[in-house]
């Protein structure tokens, strides 16, 4: 593959109008889990820890081999282990690497307020500018596969880069690279359909007659994409979910509403204006800036009470 | 009979059946990949020798994806036999006579086997050049023909030492002094109170390793983990910090035999020394002390041969060479006496060149051709695969002779054709046997003389009645772990004595430590995880984190039994000692009906201990029965008998 600048196609919360005078050549990358060749070694966990300078806290045993048991700040993938018992009584040990899915559309930036803190290159990778994240959490709403964690060291928001600066400089991310029985794949993403492709196949004259690419349109496909010996039911795989979407309170947020807001602050300017070219400006008595801040106290008092009920 | 024993039902084990039985044409290959699933076991050497035996019924022995493959353990264990370091080996799988060979020409004649049927090659009879080269090597000029090349410093056994025997003599006070090379003993031979015991009646012990393992701190208390009272404990530790692997050059054996070099990846940390600037070290001191002060047979220590350039610090590339081999003498041609075959202290090409005069010296006859005059064969990374079958000469060298695949000449019938054309690895071209493979025969040998494939019997084929090379007897047969929830052979049901395998050593101190299934009504078995490698990796912080604690596995049945949920915390007891873990509750240990009763197993992750970045945990080998195989004497660790209870 050939070497990918990493121009911003997208950026949280501005209006600036990205550069588009080049693109890159051989389209998007993708990053392609084959689940089915999949021993859950965990060598992905350790080589994303090992490059990114990750170190998580030495945990505990949950009875399960799952561990860490979560995502965390720093742990940026963790396989999700599924023991499913078939209809012929037969056992099969399902395990996902799961971490961010790089959505061609993704939530996470959608909800972002602060500028700048997430952004996505052109070739289609979604990476978080901690330096400008004011740790809202609203990626983590935001996002259809609850990946964003928030650190309590710095309060911002971390996930996985598909080690952009790996791809920057023409090398797979790092849990590919270390992945010994070649589960994990990476290439453009029109290649890793191929190849996608050429595995279903395989695992359909194995008899997994369901076998299948999940790569959800729900968020107009991702860059991270799974082949499934179960397409037909993702949930079976740790509870991958089959048709993910974009909350619609981050749809209504930055959709609909958005508009609208800005209908809103444009009528008040314009309102404003009028007002002032036709009134003068506003003169504001004593007694109404006392009951001005009576009100405000009442609306602190009940924001606060908003935050313990949630 | 199969489900009764084993509790797998018959579909099941038709279906593997049925697949194995389908490799047995010509345009098919299996392969049979072990590792210590079929060696832990008191009849392991024989359930390994019955694959052979399916092997080579179905064609799969000598051909191109065939095999009977062991996956080691460790990068280098195979390097490990190959340079004899077991207690009855030689290097080269050559063996140290026993008490009874005092006769160095008996020596030789009970190994240098004879043909045994007309025109067989019976290539160990040629063992006596690959002896007196080895003791040549080792000796030099102090290994000569009237002194039998030094046949007398050889010690003569009198039993194995394998490591439970030196437990066992370490516990009777026999064995008072111990050098623990790059070797847990305390976490990885069986029953840990007994080890504890043993370690605790030495005069010394010295452990050489990279990592601050439990064994160097046996005489230490780690509270329930380890519960010793240090005051009692007069045993004094020497610890040695040693090097890793990547911290130094050298071949390594993997176990398709083929010696590939490495090169150093860092410098060591703080004083820690290769182990061969150590052993050189302890060498050269003891050596003195011997020239000085005398001693009983002094011969063998004063008379080892040190050419190394630094002798405190032989290099890796001096030692490989060493082990290569070289001529002595300047060697003529035999074909041509007037030309010279080999210049005095020229590098040996193959093990074919060695003599048994003297006249050259190998430090292991097998690694013949791993560096010779055209340097390093080991550093070569050449992947080529011209013919497409996956047979890469020029990357690294195997041995013997560079060869890929053994017996290969079994690839093709009687005429020398291959019996797979499309996965061809020699044949016979009117003139020579070539191919994708160095071939595994006599080059010019023509294929209707009949010398068979078998080239290192005697008979020149294989095997199916084993001469007296098995303590069990000629044939594989069916024997149940020593301790078992059966209580008897299925097979034999009335005769006590064929309950386990005869062939196994038991010493009596032992035998009175194994339980029955009345009080231990579980089976355990020990295993590892793919987070971890064997007790090093608790040791690194990235392992520590994706495995971080003691569990054991048990199936759904068990739990519901004992009332233990997922995460839960057991006590699994044997004889021997208990341990407490977390329980992972799974569907994948089920429970198996066992001659009519269902029986649970548990499953015992090892790689837990006292000291490392994962949490404190128990040796899993505190309840693990002192048994080894019958032939090998490997530690029975994958079936014995034990009771779970809720924490």
């Amino acid at each position: 593959m050939a070497l990918q600048s990493l121009d911003i196609k997208r950026m949280s919360a501005t209006t600036v109008q990205p550069p588009v005078a080049r693109s890159p050549v051989t389209g998007t990358v993708a990053k392609l889990i084959d689940v089915s060749k999949c021993i859950g070694c965990k060598a992905c966990q350790t080589a994303c820890m090992e490059w990114n300078d990750l170190r998580d806290d030495v945990g505990s045993n949950f009875g399960v081999y799952d561990n860490p048991i979560d995502l965390t700040p720093q742990s940026w993938t963790v396989m999700r282990f599924s023991e499913v018992e078939k209809d012929d009584g037969n056992l099969e040990w399902l395990i996902r690497k799961d971490g961010c899915m790089h959505c061609e559309d993704p939530g996470c930036l959608k909800a972002c307020p602060a500028p700048g803190a997430i952004v996505q290159y052109t070739n289609g990778i979604v990476d978080f500018a901690q330096e400008n994240c004011i740790g809202c959490g609203y990626c983590v709403s935001g996002c259809p596969f609850d990946v964003p964690r928030i650190s309590k060291v710095d309060d911002r928001a971390y996930k996985c880069t598909l080690c952009s600066d790996r791809v920057a400089v023409g090398q797979e991310p790092a849990c590919v690279k270390t992945c010994p029985t070649g589960a994990i794949v990476f290439g453009t993403k029109e290649d890793m359909k191929t190849h996608a492709a050429e595995r279903i196949e395989d695992l359909k004259s194995r008899g997994f007659e369901n076998a299948g690419l999940y790569d959800p349109l729900g968020v107009g496909g991702t860059h991270v994409m799974y082949v499934l010996h179960h397409a037909d039911k993702p949930t079976l795989y740790h509870g991958l979910r089959a048709n993910p979407k974009i909350s619609p309170m981050v749809g209504l947020w930055k959709g609909a509403a958005k508009p609208l807001a800005l209908a809103g602050m444009a009528a008040a300017a314009v309102a404003g204006w009028f007002h002032y070219s036709r009134v003068g400006p506003n003169q504001v008595t004593k007694v109404e800036e006392a009951e001005a801040l009576d009100a405000a106290r009442d609306i602190k008092g009940e924001r606060k009470e908003d935050h313990h009920e949630a | 009979m199969v489900e009764q024993i084993c509790g797998v039902p018959p579909a099941q084990f038709q279906v593997v059946a049925d697949a194995l039985a389908s490799t047995a044409v010509p345009g098919r290959a299996g392969t049979i990949l072990y590792a210590l699933g079929w060696t832990h076991h008191s009849t392991g050497a024989q359930t390994i020798r019955l694959g052979a035996m399916v092997q080579l019924l179905l064609g799969n022995i000598g051909i191109a994806g065939g095999g009977m493959n062991a996956l080691r353990g460790h990068s280098n264990i195979q390097g490990l036999t190959d340079l004899g370091l077991m207690s009855n080996l030689l290097p080269g799988y050559m063996t140290l006579p026993f008490e009874g060979e005092q006769d160095f020409g008996g020596y030789i004649d009970a190994r240098a086997s004879k043909p045994l049927r007309p025109n067989q090659l019976s290539y160990w009879s040629n063992y006596k050049k690959f002896h007196v080269s080895l003791m040549k090597s080792w000796w030099g000029d102090a290994a000569t023909a009237e002194n039998n090349f030094a046949f007398d410093y050889l010690p003569k056994l009198d039993k194995p030492y394998d490591l439970l025997q030196a437990i066992e003599l370490m516990h009777q006070g026999k064995m008072t002094g111990y050098i623990c090379q790059g070797f847990n003993v305390l976490a990885s031979a069986p029953n840990k109170q007994k080890v504890t015991e043993a370690l605790s009646k030495l005069k010394f012990l010295v452990v050489m390793d990279p990592l601050a393992i439990e064994t160097a701190e046996f005489w230490k208390n780690f509270g329930e983990f380890h519960d010793v009272d240090p005051s009692k404990i007069q045993t004094e530790v020497f610890r040695l910090p040693t090097t890793v692997f990547a911290e130094e050059r050298g071949s390594l054996v993997s176990s398709s035999r083929v010696l590939q070099w490495h090169w150093q990846g860092a410098e060591p940390p703080g004083q820690a020394r290769s182990d061969l600037e150590i052993m050189s070290g302890l060498f050269m001191r003891m050596r003195k002390m011997y020239q000085t002060d005398g001693g009983k047979f002094p011969d063998p220590i004063v008379n080892l041969t040190w050419p190394y350039a630094k002798p405190m610090s032989p290099s890796p590339e001096e030692l490989a060479m060493e082990f290569n081999g070289k001529a002595l003498v300047e060697i003529p041609d035999p074909k041509d006496p007037t030309k010279v075959l080999l210049k005095k202290g020229e590098q040996v090409a193959s093990f074919a060149q060695l003599k048994d005069d003297g006249s050259t010296a190998s430090g292991c006859w097998i690694f013949a051709g791993s560096w010779t005059a055209a340097g390093n064969q080991m550093g070569r990374r050449d992947n080529s695969d011209p013919t497409g079958i996956g047979n890469t000469l020029g990357w690294a060298w195997a041995w013997p002779a560079n060869r890929r695949v053994l017996y290969n000449r079994a690839s093709c019938d009687t005429k020398g054709k291959p019996f797979d054309p499309t996965r061809k690895l020699i044949g016979w071209n009117g003139a020579t046997w070539s191919g994708a493979d160095i071939p595994d025969f006599k080059v010019d040998e023509p294929p209707e003389n009949g010398m068979n494939p078998f080239i290192m019997n005697a008979e020149g084929v294989a095997r199916f009645f084993a001469r007296g090379m098995m303590n069990e007897g000629p044939f594989p047969e069916h024997y149940e772990p020593f301790e078992n929830p059966v209580g008897k052979n299925l097979m034999h049901p009335n005769n006590p004595r064929a309950t386990s395998n005869p062939g196994a050593r038991v010493f009596p101190d032992d035998r009175a430590q194994f339980g029955t299934a009345k009080d231990f009504p579980h089976v355990a078995t020990t295993y590892r995880l793919t987070e971890h490698f064997h007790y090093w990796t608790k040791h690194a912080r990235l392992n520590a984190i994706i495995q971080p604690e003691q569990f054991v596995e048990i199936g759904e049945g068990l739990a519901k039994d004992i009332g233990v949920v997922n995460g839960g915390r057991v006590r699994v007891s044997s004889k021997r000692g208990s341990i407490v873990a977390k329980a992972v509750v799974t569907k994948r240990i089920r429970s198996l009906k066992i001659d009519g009763k269902m029986t649970h197993t548990v499953g015992l992750p090892i790689h837990f201990g006292f000291k490392g970045l994962t949490k404190p945990g128990y040796l899993t080998n505190t309840l693990t029965p002192v048994v080894g195989d019958g032939n090998s004497q490997t530690p029975e660790f994958k079936s014995f008998l034990v009771k779970v209870e809720k924490a």
